[in-house]
């Protein structure tokens, strides 16, 4: 792959703040060669431990930039693209940092119509592996800095025990149809990666000399590879916990329908969503009608049915972010459920969310011939 | 809801099975069937919709979770839809359901997707049939057990 080094002294190799310092001096760039207008970057808010998503104007606010912070915080950054974009394409040049799911999620809304690429610069962030939001509160408040762990657990390539089931299971360390990545897996300094003919451009606009890195490409294949083995392995395990409607059942037993995974999901996108419409809840007739017949009911709460029902809404756009499990005030572990499943999905129609721009989604797709769901007559 | 009719003091057991059946062409042919005096089983409720791409995936599984021990959606055969493509979309989401009821080990053989044009009153009796037949060997809805524990 095509890229360029931005650090070149061999002093900084490996250090910690100086990658940090690199993404931050190749954004003050971008805004300063007037290549983009604004950037939408995760920033360090003093106040808070938690990054905030902030668009940024003036090259001297890039210092604070943090875009590769090891967190989601809350909503995924395709969500907040998608808003801003949705209506009518930007009118500024925009650059839009995101982890890999995020590029993923975005390219998914883009097919989706949910969001416009036009006037926009992505770049994709290597991301080895994310925390949880509230470890990584509790890691900033005890003192441990998380994004130091991230960086020593890649160096070590052992992984990290309190990555998200998501991260540890992710074959997307690396975003796919970004303009740039900024690459900080397989390379000891930072790599800005050019994917696209733009990309490439924005670089000799800045005046970068672009280099072929191929041991990157290498090690990023060993590391999706490993992931690829494990991932296997996991989602076994996954799917015999959830085999049956009685072990289900006992999977969502705390769930309190509060909707989160639902609205945090970036491919969940309907205005109009039948959960939150009154078809869904169940009504006083429908208790009294269940009770006459059968005797006996549970609660009807709908859990299950909201669940299976959004599964089978997503799962062929499912993006495997987690953020659905990381919104979940019940601690239920969601992840288990729709990476498994919706993985079968897509492999079944031969298609995997967020890969490529020009393919259709399975279910805007029409398919000629029979998918063998119906026995063929004979003619 | 299940019905239940008792044979020599020994409970049978009667499925019950949702049809969603297109106006234009499988509720013609389960009337022809009926016209022609073919047999086929009462279990199945008929619900007559518009196009079978009008069958959200919520219903399917809405059917399912209160009950009904099978699920069996006709339409058009394919590139013969009153509404040019209604029924690539059922197949299309038929084939998500099925998928995701196979990964939870949910028995996806309880939905079946079959194209049943107007005139084929005799497929429609033998669909009825054979699937009725194929739902009473497969047993009751584990969903319902659960209700009544």
């Amino acid at each position: 792959m095509e890229g360029a080094f931005l650090e070149s002294n061999p002093e900084n190799k490996g250090n910690i703040k100086k990658i940090k310092e690199s993404v931050n001096r190749f954004l003050q760039q971008l805004l300063e060669k007037k290549v983009v207008e604004w950037v939408l970057t995760p920033y360090i808010n003093p106040e808070n431990p938690l990054p905030e998503r902030r668009i940024i104007t003036k090259p001297e606010e890039a210092i604070k930039a943090d875009p590769l912070t090891p967190v989601i915080p809350g909503f995924p950054m395709s969500t907040f693209v998608s808003e801003i974009t949705r209506e009518k394409p930007i009118s500024k040049p925009l650059a839009v940092l995101l982890k890999p799911c995020e590029a993923a999620s975005l390219v998914e809304l883009v097919k989706f119509r949910q969001a416009n690429l036009d006037n926009l610069l992505t770049i994709g962030v290597d991301c080895y592996g994310s925390y949880h939001v509230l470890d990584f509160k509790k890691m900033v408040e005890e003192g441990e800095k998380p994004f130091e762990r991230m960086i020593n657990a890649l160096k070590n390539n052992k992984g990290d025990e309190l990555f998200r089931t998501a991260c540890k299971t992710c074959l997307k360390p690396v975003a796919e149809n970004t303009d740039l990545n900024v690459g900080i897996i397989g390379v000891n300094n930072l790599f800005i990666q050019a994917n696209t003919s733009k990309g490439t451009e924005t670089l000799k606009k800045i005046g970068l000399k672009i280099v072929e890195n191929k041991e990157r490409d290498q090690k990023i294949k060993e590391l999706i590879e490993e992931r690829g083995e494990k991932r296997k392995g996991m989602f076994k395990e996954f799917l015999k916990e959830l085999h049956g409607l009685h072990k289900l059942n006992k999977f969502f037993e705390d769930c309190i329908n509060c909707h989160n995974c639902m609205e945090v999901c970036p491919i969940c996108f309907c205005k109009e969503c039948f959960f939150e419409s009154e078809l869904h809840p169940y009504v006083y007739e429908k208790y009294i009608k269940f009770t006459i017949e059968e005797g006996t009911i549970q609660e009807l709460e709908g859990k299950l049915q909201f669940h299976l029902g959004r599964l089978i809404h997503m799962s062929t756009s499912c993006v495997s972010c987690g953020l659905c499990e990381q919104a979940c005030p019940q601690e239920i572990k969601l992840f288990k459920l729709c990476g498994p499943v919706s993985e079968n999905v897509q492999k079944s129609f031969n298609y995997r969310a967020g890969e490529k721009l020009e393919e259709t989604p399975p279910i805007t797709t029409f398919y000629e011939e029979d998918l063998g769901l119906t026995e063929k007559q004979a003619e | 809801m299940a019905e239940k009719s008792v044979e020599e003091g020994k409970e049978k057991f009667e499925p019950v099975i949702v049809g969603f059946f297109c106006r234009w062409c499988t509720s013609e042919a389960a009337d022809l069937a009926g016209t022609i005096r073919l047999q086929y089983p009462p279990n199945i409720r008929p619900i007559r919709v518009m196009c079978s791409g009008f069958i959200d995936p919520i219903y399917v599984l809405k059917a399912f979770l209160e009950g009904a021990d099978g699920v069996l959606i006709g339409g058009c055969h394919l590139g013969e839809c009153h509404y040019i493509n209604g029924n690539y979309k059922a197949q299309t989401r038929v084939k998500v359901i099925k998928e995701v009821m196979k990964s939870l080990g949910l028995e996806e053989e309880r939905l079946r997707l079959e194209w049943i044009s107007t005139s084929e009153g005799l497929k429609f009796a033998e669909v009825a049939n054979e699937f009725t037949e194929q739902i009473r060997r497969m047993g009751p809805n584990p969903l319902k057990k659960l209700k009544r524990e």
